[in-house]
């Protein structure tokens, strides 16, 4: 196990690693979900028939655990929601988690772009991510999220035009914001 | 020269590129210690326990012995005789093994199970009619495989219940170009009436998708028939939660001069609902003809084990009825993204019931997040389904062809 640990890891984990926090924006998150994802694959590695690329088969394997995670960790919080009976007010809540170092030391406009990634719904995110932080090309990201290739260009097409949309209605208000601030 | 809007969406490829790599602190040692940890974990909860000392079992078992005698002598023999004979129906433990052969000889029809004194009693439960073939010709399936593109999702409320119903109406011949149009015609491809169906009359609404980036808004006109009753108002959040969830909408702008507007939102917005795991169970329509997949939720049940035992029960309303035989014995194994469910009845065989359970059982596979389902029934093969195979959960429910 240690050797197959240490090749996944070697060849796999700065990206895995990325994938998924990119997907939680949480460290801790990341950490758990991970080490469930190494798990997954030592458990399953000698079953793997190489139908697709040893990446792919783990992109898969860590968005699935990414998945369950995330909604093991919703259903949580709309029980704490329904206890509490926060209603409209809970449905705004969302983790404000602080920005990781590599982010604070990037320009106004990437900060922007990393907050307004929460912005995409999953599947947006999941395209994004895959295709322009891991770079994985329309027919290995379909493969991964078990999707067809119309989908995923669909997806992308769609996601790329709500960042953009939000960025530049983010511009008009901090143009406005800063044309009241000088009067 | 560029156009304004190419530089822009270049700019965001561009700025995605750039998002920075983000660093594991965590030496590769202490994520394999946490790792070679976790499975220690799993070996010791899985490690057989020491055997305790013999005689603890044997006085265990003497006094167990003991107490069932005094047990039995209080209980009525012949109630205990009558119900056993009635329900024997002996059950194979082998997860591996498919006992039954589907090579039934093809003009052999048999009009009822052979399993008589079991089987009458079983039949008068409506939710077993269609199990009473053990081999037919020909099926109705509730679910489809095609491409998502052309799917338009839609729902429907069960006359006089709090149930919905999900139908897909598919267009094939690619005919969708504006999904707004559709909304707008409902009723021309579902006839509700003829089903006992209703939808809040959403035709009479304009429903406009991405009027703004992935923004769903409806505008009530003052015209808009439906009463913004408390019933009413839970009842259309949930129909535009199963209609626009697919497409991947969270949120709905409402906006015009109705009574919905100001009950239904806060500023105007409204979240939709989450689409919760259920278990699925039939609808049978008016008409007495047309069943449809329903979804039903239920608070107590937690797991795709539960959903499935949940399904051989009936619901207080006529019409919606089991899917799984009441006498199935079920079990279940998860694996990563597919489950494993074995299901023995004696009324399975390659008939309607057990099609309609074949679907509804992968829709609620669907419903709890898993792509595949390996199903174990005895049969290889049932209707169009190749049970020797993984099956890949459905695209679509209760479709309707657009023609």
């Amino acid at each position: 196990m240690k050797t197959t640990f240490e090749q996944l890891y070697d060849e796999y984990h700065k990206d895995l690693y990325q994938y998924i926090f990119y997907m939680v924006k949480n460290k801790e998150q990341t950490e758990d979900i991970l080490q469930d994802v190494y798990i997954r694959v030592l458990k399953s590695y000698q079953k793997f028939k190489g139908n697709s690329s040893e990446r792919t088969w783990l992109f898969s394997i860590a968005r699935h655990v990414t998945f369950d995670y995330f909604r093991s960790l919703k259903r949580k919080r709309q029980r704490i929601k329904e206890f509490f009976n926060w209603g409209a007010e809970g449905e705004m809540i969302k983790a404000n988690e602080p920005l990781p170092e590599e982010v604070t030391i990037l320009d106004e406009q990437m900060k922007l772009l990393y907050r307004l990634l929460d912005q995409c719904n999953w599947d947006q995110k999941h395209v994004i991510i895959l295709r322009y932080l891991q770079d994985f090309n329309i027919k290995e990201t379909a493969d991964i999220l078990g999707w067809s290739i119309s989908k995923v260009k669909t997806t992308q097409h769609r996601a790329l035009k709500v960042l953009k949309a939000l960025m530049e209605d983010a511009r008009e208000k901090e143009d406005v914001d800063h044309e009241n601030k000088s009067f | 020269m560029k156009t304004n809007h190419s530089n822009n969406k270049q700019t965001v490829e561009d700025l995605l590129k750039r998002l920075p790599k983000i660093q594991d602190k965590r030496s590769k040692q202490e994520i394999l210690r946490n790792i070679e940890k976790e499975f220690q974990t799993i070996d010791d909860d899985t490690r057989p326990r020491k055997r305790k000392k013999l005689w603890i079992p044997v006085v265990a078992t003497f006094c167990s012995i003991i107490v069932l005698l005094v047990v039995a002598r209080s209980l009525d023999f012949d109630l205990i005789q009558r119900n056993n004979s009635s329900m024997d129906i002996a059950i194979n433990e082998s997860a591996t093994e498919r006992e039954y052969s589907s090579e039934l000889p093809e003009n052999d029809v048999i009009e009822n199970n052979s399993v008589a004194n079991s089987a009458d009693r079983l039949l008068t439960d409506d939710s077993l009619f269609p199990f009473k073939n053990i081999n037919e010709d020909t099926f109705s399936y509730s679910v489809e495989y095609i491409q998502k593109d052309n799917t338009i999702y839609t729902a429907w409320l069960v006359e006089d219940l709090s149930y919905i119903i999900p139908i897909s109406l598919i267009d094939s011949e690619g005919l969708v170009t504006n999904l707004d149009d559709y909304y707008m015609k409902l009723d021309q491809f579902v006839q509700p009436e003829t089903y006992g169906l209703r939808n809040l009359q959403l035709e009479k609404l304009d429903i406009q998708l991405d009027s703004a980036p992935n923004e769903l808004e409806v505008i009530f006109n003052d015209t808009y028939p439906v009463t913004a009753s408390s019933n009413h108002l839970q009842s259309f959040r949930k129909l535009i939660s199963y209609m626009f969830r697919p497409y991947g909408y969270e949120k709905l702008k409402v906006s015009g001069n109705h009574p919905f507007v100001e009950k239904l939102s806060e500023h105007n917005m409204l979240s939709l609902m989450e689409l919760q795991p259920v278990a699925y169970k039939k609808f049978q329509s008016s008409d007495k003809e047309t069943t449809w997949l329903i979804p039903i939720e239920k608070g107590h049940i937690s797991s795709f084990e539960e959903a499935l035992t949940e399904m051989t029960l009936n619901e207080s309303a006529n019409e919606v009825l089991a899917t799984v035989p009441n006498d199935a014995q079920i079990e279940v194994e998860t694996k990563e993204d597919s489950v494993r469910a074995m299901i023995r009845s004696e009324l399975l065989g390659n008939n309607q019931g057990t099609v309609t359970m074949i679907e509804a059982i992968l829709m609620t596979a669907k419903s709890y997040g898993y792509d595949k389902v390996d199903l174990d029934i005895g049969y290889n093969r049932v209707g169009k389904y190749d049970l020797t195979k993984e099956l890949t959960v459905p695209i679509q429910v209760n479709p309707i062809p657009i023609q």
